[in-house]
């Protein structure tokens, strides 16, 4: 009886612990983010991150677009971007930035700004600053709106990021 | 014998888990919808904002078999000295790029690799350009298809960088245009020639058609009133008043008469002296490279 309320509980937590799948494989990485160097920009490491992150959908038959999002974020605020995908085409937008920078969140929404429904995958949290990936199948073609925010470790503290996607 | 405590625990983890598997499964999305406003601050990036042609071209091939090779043109590249012609001819070369990776015609790209490093000399960018033209005449020479889609765009993305260098970043948004009609005119040719309504639902981009539009009109006044530039603009917003009448999709007629009005402007951009009645040029800047 003991035993079985113990295997009950260690089920359930597992199952709260779990907080990403997706139908589409989203990147993956082991690598870990180093800090910029004195003569690097911060976009510089931030996009170094993110190009790193989007190669990783490469060998999920992904192509990568070659431009490259490059916005400080307020903490607390949404910075939209748009774009114009096309129905039938799979898309995976992938976000990092640098510390101070806690976490990430990508959001999107149709050309009348209604939120879509995204798979996500999340940042395992053992490098510094944050990353953040999310995609979905478009269901039609035509405008599309990104929205990229993050809650940072200090207060009002801008932090710089960079947001790429990929396409198959 | 019955134990109600077994029962009622075991119950509850089943509960339990129903409910909280498929939020642990797929991370909802909990946002509220985006206000008017907030839209109209929405950042566009031409560099990201514009669809590359190999976006549009991986999502035909999901609901058609195009026959690439009847678009693959031998086109090569006017002979102009006209800034906004140059520009607008570069867009439509990268597409045809494109096109011709989608057809693996190995001669052909090359071909459009040493009209770009023209066109880009003719516009006087770096010497990146050619190391770029030189890498995609590299991948067409090994079958690096899925390498050449990526060059193409680094190598449209750096002729827009160095434009920005040079500044004439004005010129930027005549490329995008020149690439975004001529994968439209393909687009439009393939669906209506292999019609179907969800081939042709693909094409609805009104917006962006109008988006283009804008920006041309916005750009300074010696390049906005060039004849060419209003011929484009004029094709921009009748193809969005096209788009928008059928939003459901476009009939064969209607997918016809984008592809004409696309072919006649792409036509334009890629004739050398391209109007009538213009002062002749001097000594052509441009040589088209014999094969």
């Amino acid at each position: 009886m003991k035993r079985l309320i113990l295997v009950c509980c260690f089920l359930l937590f597992s199952g709260l612990g779990i907080t990403v799948t997706g139908s589409t494989a989203g990147p993956s990485t082991t690598s870990t983010t180093p800090l910029p160097s004195n003569e690097e920009t911060f976009f510089a490491a931030s996009k170094r991150t993110v190009l790193d992150l989007s190669g990783t959908l490469i060998n999920d038959g992904f192509r990568d677009r070659d431009g490259v999002w490059n916005i400080s974020l307020t903490p607390g605020e949404t910075s939209l971007l748009e774009v114009t995908l096309f129905e039938g085409n799979q898309y995976w937008f992938v976000a990092a930035a640098t510390p101070p920078a806690k976490a990430l969140k990508i959001t999107c929404y149709d050309h009348e700004g209604h939120p879509i429904k995204l798979d996500s995958w999340k940042d395992s949290g053992t490098t510094q600053g944050a990353k953040s990936a999310a995609g979905f199948l478009a269901p039609k073609s035509g405008s599309y709106f990104v929205g990229l925010s993050l809650s940072s470790a200090h207060e009002n503290q801008k932090v710089d990021a960079s947001l790429v996607y990929a396409y198959k | 014998m019955y134990k109600p405590f077994h029962s009622l625990l075991l119950s509850l983890f089943g509960i339990t888990c129903l409910s909280v598997l498929p939020r642990a499964t797929f991370a909802k999305d909990k946002s509220q919808g985006l206000t008017p406003e907030q839209i109209k601050k929405a950042v566009y990036l031409d560099s990201l904002s514009v669809p590359c042609p190999g976006e549009i071209f991986a999502a035909i091939n999901k609901v058609s078999r195009p026959n690439w090779v009847t678009l693959d043109r031998n086109s090569s590249a006017p002979v102009t000295t006209r800034r906004a012609q140059l520009a607008l001819a570069v867009g439509v070369l990268i597409t045809n790029g494109y096109i011709a990776v989608e057809a693996q015609d190995r001669q052909q790209v090359k071909n459009i690799g040493r009209d770009i490093m023209n066109m880009a000399k003719a516009l006087g960018v770096s010497q990146s350009i050619l190391g770029r033209g030189n890498n995609l005449i590299q991948f067409a020479e090994q079958n690096e298809w899925n390498e050449l889609r990526n060059e193409l765009e680094a190598t449209e993305n750096e002729v827009k960088t160095t434009m920005i260098d040079q500044q004439d970043k004005n010129l930027i948004t005549l490329t995008s245009t020149g690439a975004w009609i001529r994968g439209l005119e393909a687009a439009s040719h393939i669906i209506s020639n292999q019609y179907s309504l969800k081939g042709a639902t693909l094409l609805n981009e009104p917006n962006l058609a109008l988006r283009l539009a804008s920006n041309l009109e916005a750009l300074p006044e010696k390049l906005r009133n060039d004849p060419l530039v209003l011929s484009v603009k004029t094709t921009l917003i009748t193809i969005a008043d096209l788009l928008k009448k059928e939003p459901h999709g476009l009939s064969k007629a209607m997918l016809q008469k984008v592809e004409q009005e696309t072919g006649k402007v792409v036509t334009a951009i890629s004739t050398s002296d391209a109007l009538p009645n213009q002062p002749s040029s001097p000594s052509p800047v441009l040589k088209p490279i014999s094969q």
